[in-house]
C-alpha cells in the first residue's frame, strides 16, 4: 500500500513547485509593472527637459511626429505664431504655415525622409492674428536609437525684418542701378528723350512691380500720355484726374482704389480695370511739365517704398523732359542729373547706415568697396580697415568655397546662406548672408551687393538644440536599453558609447561597488580605442569608500596636483590623463558604482558635460539595477529549475523502482498464495471430515483469508501494470467506446437501468486504458445504483481546462463530499463490503489511467442523491483533424503529453 | 494416442514429465494433478537448474540416464537456484539431443519481455500457475493432457528417418 500512496504525494510536491514558480512569476510581473513606471516617469523627465532646453531659446521649435500629430512647442513658438499648444493641436497640419509655402516644408520632409542634407529654408508664417511673418528654418529628423524616423523637429527663426531690410534693400539697389542705367541711358540717347522716358517707364514699372507704368505731359487742360508701357493711356482732363490733383500740388498723389477714390472723377479706370494709383509730378526747374504714373489692377498695390522709388525716379524723368522742352541749356541738365544721382546715392547711404544688418558693397574680385558701420561694427573692425580687402578675407576657411560661389555668380535671384565669419578678436561670427549681384548695362558682373545678418545667436541655439536632441536620443536609448534588459556589462557599454559621442574624453569607465566586499568591479570601460577588460580592484585604489558611498560627483580639474592620489588615479595620470569626471549611479538614493570620464586635457569637463553624465548616469543606474535583478531573478529561477527538474527525477526515479518493486512483490506473493489457498484446499477436501466443527471453520477462515488476499494482490497487479504500462494514443470515439462497455456490463435482471448517453467527443487516448478506466467507472455506477430499482445513468461530455472527457451521472446512494478525497485512494472503501462489494481498487486505477494521460478524475455526490464522476483524458481537438499532417501533430501531442505525464508521476 | 516410445532395453522406465521446480511446496502442489493424468507413469522432480541440466544431458546423478529417451514433457519454473529457467531453455536447445524436446514454461508474471524471451528461447508454451486451487488444478491437468495425450512426440534423434 505504502508504495502507491507515495504517488499522490509526488503530485502534491509537484504541485509546491508550480506554486513557487506562479508566486515568481507574480513577483517578475510586479517588478516589470515598477520598470514601466520607472521609465515612464524618465520619459517624462526627458518631455520636461526638452521643455527646459527649449524655453529659454529664441527660436521657435516645433515637433511633429510621422503621422502629422503636433507633439510639441516652446514657449518661442507660441510668442511668434501667437498660437498656445492645445490651440494649435486642434488646428489642421502646418495651418500656421502661409499656404503656398506648405508643399515646400512637404517637400523638405521628403528631402530629409530620403537622407537628404539638413537646410535651411525660408517661408511665411500666418500667426493667429493673420500676420505674415518671414521665418527661417530648419527641419532634422527624429529617429530613435534603430535609426527609424520617429518625427520631425523643426526650429525657426523670425527673419521678418531681416526680410523686409532686404526687401528695402533690394529696392534701393534695383534703384541704384535704374539710376545707373538711365545716366547711360540718357548718356547714350542724348537727345532722345523718348527713349529715355521708355527705359525710365520700364524700370518705374518693375521697381513698384506695378502692371503697367505711363508718362503724360501737360497739353492745355488734357494730360496726354507719351509713353506708356504694360497698360493702355488715354488723354485724361486735369480737372477729373488723380494726375490733375497731382500737377496741382506737385506732390505725389496715392490711390488705392480708384473705383472708390473721390479724385477720380472719370469712368477710364473702371474701363481698363486699374485699381490703384501712384502718380509724381515730373518737373524742371520752374515748372511741372507732366506726371510719371504707374497703376496696377489691384487695390492696394503700392506702399510707401514704391512711393519712394517712383519719387526719385519722377526727378530723372523731369530732367530729361527738361531737356526734352529744350528751354534749358546742356550745363542744367547735367547739373540736374548729378543732383538725382546724388539724392540717389545719398539715399543709399542713408538706408544702409541705419540697416541693423552689416551691408558690403564690392567689385567683381570680392573687394570691398564699401562697408557699412554695422558690418564694420559685427567683425570687430574699424570702418575704414575693410575697405580695399576682398571679403573673403574675413571669411572662415570652412566657409570660403560657399561664399565663393555664392558671391561670384552672375545674374540670379538673390541668395542666402550661412557663412561663418572670423573678428578682428579670432571669435567666431556666424552671418546670415544674402548677396545680390550688381550688373553693368550689358549683363556683366560689375560687384555685389551683401547683407549679414548676425545669426551667432541662432546658430548657438541651433547647436544647443542639437546637443539637446542628442541628449534625448542618448536617454531614449538609455530606456529602451532598460526595456531590452540586457546584462550589466552591455548596457555598461551602450551607455559608454553614447557619451563618448557627446563628451570628449579620452578613457571612460562604468565601474559598480560592491561595499560588502570592499572591492570595485570594472564592467565596461573604453580607452585608446578598444575596450577595457573587465576588472576587479579594491574600493580603496579609487577613493575611499565613504565617499564613494555617500554618492557625490567627484571632478578633479588638475590630476597632477592631487596630493596623495590614489591607485586608480596613479593609473590615470600614467596612461596621461590630466582631468577626471565622475558621476554616481544613484538606485534609491544609494550610490552603486560611477560612471567615471577622463581626459588629457586638464580641466576638459565644462556644466555641460557634468549635466550629460549626470542624465546618463540616472537611466544608467536603474538599468544596471534593473539587469542586475534580472540577472538574480533568472539565476534564482534556473536554480529553482535545476531544483525541481533535480527532485522530479529522483521522484521518477523512485516511483520506477516502486513500480517495478510493487510489481514483483505482488508476483512473488503469488506463489505463497497459491500454496496457502492450495493446501487449505486440500486440507478441507481431504481432511474436512476428520477434523471438529471449529477446526473445520478456522480452516474454511484461512482459506478464505486468503482467497481474499489473492483478490487484493491482482488488483496490486493490475494498477502496477497501469504505470508500467506504454501509453498508446489513439483517436478514440468515446461514444463507441462507451456502448462497448455498457453492452459488456453483467446483466441486472431485477432492474431497469435507464442508460442516457449523450454524444460524446473523439479523444487522444489510450483505448485500452480508457476502456478500464469507463468499465469502472459504469461498474460503479451500477453497483451504487442497486437499491434503486429504477437507475438512471447519464453520460454526457465534459471539457474542463482544454481537456476533454466524460461524466458519468448516477441516481444511486452517492457519498458525502467531506470523503470525496477518499474515493481514489488505493483500498479506500467508503461503504462496508456488505453493503457494496470491491476492493477499492477501481477508483484508483481510474485515477492512475487519467494521470497518465495528464488528464483528472474527480467527483460530485451528495449522499443519496447519486454521484457525478468526470473523468478527463486529453485533447479532442487534434483528432478531429484528419490527413498526414494532423498525424505528426497527433505524435507530437503524445511526446508532450508522454514527458507531462513523465512529470507528473 | 500416441505410440509409447521404445525403451532402450535395460534403461529404466521413460520419463514422461520432468518438472524443474525450487519450491517443495509448488511441486507437492504441482504433482497432484499431474499424477492424476492418464498416461503419466513417470514424474521426475529435479530442484534446480543444474539438477535439469544434469538429467536431460544424463549427466552427474543422472548418469545412468545416458541414452534413455527424452522426456515427453519438461515443465520448467523460470526461477531456479544455481542455473536459471532460461538458461536451462537455451541450453537445451542448444544440445541437438534435447534441442527438439517439448518445454512448456511455468511463468508467474505477465512481464511480455519475460514471455517473448521464452519464446525467442524456443519454449513450446509459457503457462501461468493461475493462484486459486481449482484454476491451478485445472491448468495443470489440460497441459498435462496436451502434452502427454494429444501431442505427437518429436521423434527421438536417433531415430533414422524414414
Amino acid at each position: 500500500v505504502v508504495p502507491v500512496a507515495q504517488i499522490p504525494d509526488t503530485l502534491f510536491i509537484a504541485g509546491g513547485a508550480a506554486a513557487a514558480l506562479l508566486l515568481l512569476l507574480t513577483a517578475l510581473g510586479w517588478r516589470e509593472n515598477r520598470r514601466r513606471r520607472r521609465v515612464e516617469r524618465s520619459l517624462a523627465e526627458v518631455r520636461s527637459q526638452l521643455q527646459t532646453v527649449t524655453a529659454t531659446m529664441r527660436e521657435a521649435v516645433i515637433a511633429y511626429d510621422m503621422d502629422q500629430r503636433l507633439k510639441f512647442i516652446n514657449p518661442a513658438f507660441e510668442r511668434l505664431t501667437g498660437y498656445p499648444e492645445d490651440e494649435l493641436r486642434d488646428q489642421e497640419f502646418l495651418s500656421y504655415i502661409h499656404a503656398e509655402d506648405r508643399p515646400a516644408i512637404l517637400a523638405e520632409w521628403d528631402h530629409l525622409a530620403q537622407g537628404g542634407a539638413l537646410r535651411d529654408q525660408e517661408y511665411r508664417v500666418v500667426t493667429r492674428a493673420g500676420q505674415v511673418r518671414w521665418c527661417s528654418s530648419s527641419w532634422e529628423p527624429m529617429r530613435d536609437e534603430t535609426g527609424r524616423q520617429i518625427g520631425y523637429m523643426g526650429a525657426e527663426f523670425d527673419i521678418t525684418e531681416r526680410k523686409l531690410a532686404e526687401e528695402a534693400m533690394r529696392l534701393d539697389t534695383e534703384l541704384f542701378q535704374a539710376v545707373l542705367e538711365v545716366e547711360q541711358a540718357v548718356t547714350a540717347a542724348g537727345l532722345d528723350s523718348e527713349t529715355v522716358m521708355r527705359v525710365i517707364a520700364e524700370r518705374s514699372q518693375g521697381l513698384t512691380g506695378a502692371s503697367g507704368a505711363v508718362i503724360e505731359a501737360i497739353e492745355g487742360e488734357d494730360l496726354v500720355p507719351i509713353v506708356h508701357v504694360g497698360t493702355e493711356a488715354a488723354r485724361l482732363k486735369l480737372s477729373t484726374s488723380l494726375s490733375g490733383v497731382c500737377v496741382r500740388t506737385g506732390e505725389l498723389q496715392r490711390s488705392d482704389d480708384s473705383f472708390t477714390d473721390p479724385r477720380v472723377a472719370h469712368n477710364y479706370y473702371r474701363e481698363v480695370g486699374i485699381r490703384s494709383l501712384l502718380v509724381v509730378p515730373l518737373r524742371d526747374e520752374h515748372r511741372t511739365l507732366g506726371v510719371l504714373k504707374v497703376v496696377s489692377p489691384q487695390p492696394r498695390a503700392f506702399t510707401d517704398r514704391e512711393a519712394k522709388a517712383l519719387r526719385l525716379l519722377g526727378g530723372l524723368v523731369g530732367a530729361a523732359l527738361g531737356h526734352a522742352a529744350a528751354f534749358e541749356g546742356r550745363q542744367a541738365r547735367l547739373e540736374e542729373r548729378t543732383r538725382a544721382l546724388q539724392e540717389s546715392e545719398q539715399r543709399f547711404k542713408q538706408l544702409v547706415d541705419v540697416a541693423q544688418e552689416g551691408i558690403w558693397v564690392t567689385d567683381d574680385r570680392g573687394v570691398i568697396t564699401y562697408a557699412n558701420q554695422r558690418l564694420a561694427d559685427l567683425l570687430g573692425y574699424s570702418n575704414g580697415t575693410l575697405l580695399g580687402r576682398p571679403v573673403y578675407d574675413f571669411i572662415e576657411a570652412d566657409s570660403q568655397a560657399g561664399a565663393r560661389r555664392a558671391l561670384s555668380r552672375g545674374r540670379s535671384a538673390s541668395r542666402s546662406l550661412d557663412l561663418c565669419f572670423q573678428r578682428s578678436d579670432g571669435t567666431q561670427l556666424w552671418g546670415l548672408v544674402s548677396s545680390s549681384s550688381i550688373l553693368g548695362k550689358d549683363g556683366v558682373l560689375v560687384g555685389t551687393v551683401g547683407m549679414v545678418t548676425d545669426i551667432t545667436e541662432r546658430k548657438r541655439a541651433e547647436d544647443q538644440l542639437r546637443r539637446s536632441a542628442d541628449r534625448l536620443t542618448m536617454l531614449h536609448d538609455m530606456d529602451q536599453a532598460i526595456l531590452a534588459a540586457q546584462s550589466p556589462v552591455e548596457i555598461g557599454r551602450a551607455a559608454l558609447g553614447r557619451v563618448r559621442r557627446m563628451v570628449p574624453c579620452q578613457r571612460c569607465s562604468v565601474t559598480l561597488f560592491d561595499f560588502v566586499q570592499g572591492q570595485a568591479q570594472l564592467i565596461a570601460g573604453y580607452a585608446g580605442g578598444t575596450h577595457l577588460p573587465p576588472a576587479s580592484m579594491p574600493l580603496s585604489d579609487l577613493a575611499p569608500p565613504e565617499v564613494l558611498r555617500h554618492g557625490s560627483v567627484r571632478e578633479v580639474e588638475h590630476l597632477q596636483t592631487m596630493q596623495d592620489p590614489p591607485p586608480q588615479v596613479r593609473l590615470l595620470l600614467a596612461e596621461g590623463m590630466r582631468s577626471v569626471l565622475s558621476v554616481p549611479l544613484l538606485v534609491e538614493g544609494e550610490a552603486i558604482g560611477e560612471i567615471s570620464l577622463a581626459s588629457s586635457t586638464p580641466a576638459a569637463f565644462d556644466a555641460e558635460h557634468r549635466d550629460i553624465a549626470l542624465e546618463v548616469a540616472t537611466p544608467l543606474a536603474i538599468a544596471i539595477q534593473h539587469a542586475r535583478l534580472g540577472e538574480e531573478m533568472s539565476r534564482q529561477q534556473r536554480e529553482l529549475e535545476r531544483r525541481l527538474a533535480e527532485r522530479g527525477a529522483t521522484l521518477r526515479a523512485t516511483t520506477a523502482e516502486l513500480e517495478t518493486l510493487l510489481y514483483s512483490v505482488s508476483h512473488d506473493l503469488r506463489a505463497p498464495l497459491r500454496q496457502l489457498i492450495g493446501f487449505s484446499r486440500q486440507l478441507l477436501d481431504e481432511s474436512g471430515q476428520r477434523l471438529d466443527p471449529a477446526g473445520l471453520h478456522y480452516a474454511e477462515r484461512i482459506h478464505e483469508a486468503a482467497d481474499h488476499m489473492a483478490t487484493l494482490v491482482e488488483d496490486l497487479i493490475d494498477l502496477s501494470r497501469i504505470g508500467r504500462q506504454d501509453l498508446l494514443r489513439r483517436e478514440v470515439k468515446l461514444g463507441t467506446l462507451v456502448e462497448d462497455v455498457v453492452n459488456a456490463l453483467p446483466p441486472t435482471d431485477d432492474r431497469v437501468i435507464d442508460w442516457e448517453v449523450e454524444e460524446l467527443p473523439t479523444v487522444q487516448c489510450d483505448p485500452a486504458l480508457t476502456k478500464i478506466a469507463v468499465t469502472n467507472l459504469l461498474s460503479n455506477a451500477v453497483k451504487f445504483t442497486r437499491p434503486r430499482p429504477h437507475a438512471t445513468i447519464r453520460i454526457r461530455p465534459v471539457e474542463f481546462d482544454g481537456q476533454v472527457g466524460l461524466a458519468v451521472q448516477d441516481n444511486g446512494v452517492g457519498f458525502k463530499m467531506a470523503y470525496a478525497g477518499k474515493l481514489f485512494g488505493m483500498f479506500q472503501r467508503l461503504h462496508r463490503p456488505d453493503e457494496f462489494e470491491g476492493n477499492g481498487a477501481g477508483l484508483a486505477m481510474v485515477q492512475r489511467i487519467a494521470h497518465k494521460h495528464g488528464g483528472r478524475v474527480w467527483a460530485e455526490s451528495e449522499p443519496d442523491a447519486g454521484a457525478t464522476f468526470y473523468l478527463t483524458l486529453g485533447s479532442g481537438e487534434a483528432g478531429k483533424r484528419g490527413g498526414e499532417e494532423a498525424g505528426t501533430e497527433v505524435r507530437k501531442a503524445d511526446q508532450r503529453n508522454g514527458r507531462s505525464d513523465a512529470q507528473a508521476s | 494416442m500416441t505410440a509409447e516410445p521404445t525403451p532402450l532395453p535395460g534403461s529404466p522406465l521413460p520419463t514422461d514429465i520432468l518438472l524443474v521446480e525450487h519450491s517443495p511446496l509448488e511441486v507437492e502442489l504441482a504433482l497432484k494433478p499431474l499424477r492424476e493424468l492418464d498416461g503419466a507413469n513417470r514424474i521426475e522432480v529435479v530442484r534446480d537448474g543444474e539438477e535439469a541440466l544434469d538429467f536431460m544431458f544424463g549427466r552427474g546423478v543422472f548418469r545412468h540416464e545416458v541414452g534413455s529417451s527424452l522426456p515427453r514433457l519438461v515443465l520448467l519454473a523460470l526461477r531456479l537456484p544455481k542455473v536459471d529457467g532460461l538458461d536451462v531453455l537455451r541450453a537445451i536447445r542448444a544440445n541437438p539431443r534435447t534441442s527438439l524436446a517439448p518445454v512448456v514454461v511455468l511463468t508467474s508474471s505477465h512481464d511480455p519481455r519475460e514471455l517473448a524471451q521464452c519464446y525467442k528461447l524456443g519454449a513450446n508454451s509459457c503457462v501461468q500457475k493461475p493462484v486459486r486451487y481449482q484454476e491451478f488444478w485445472n491448468a495443470m491437468q489440460a497441459v498435462g493432457r496436451y502434452w502427454l495425450a494429444l501431442n505427437q512426440a518429436p521423434p527421438p534423434p536417433a531415430s533414422p528417418i524414414a
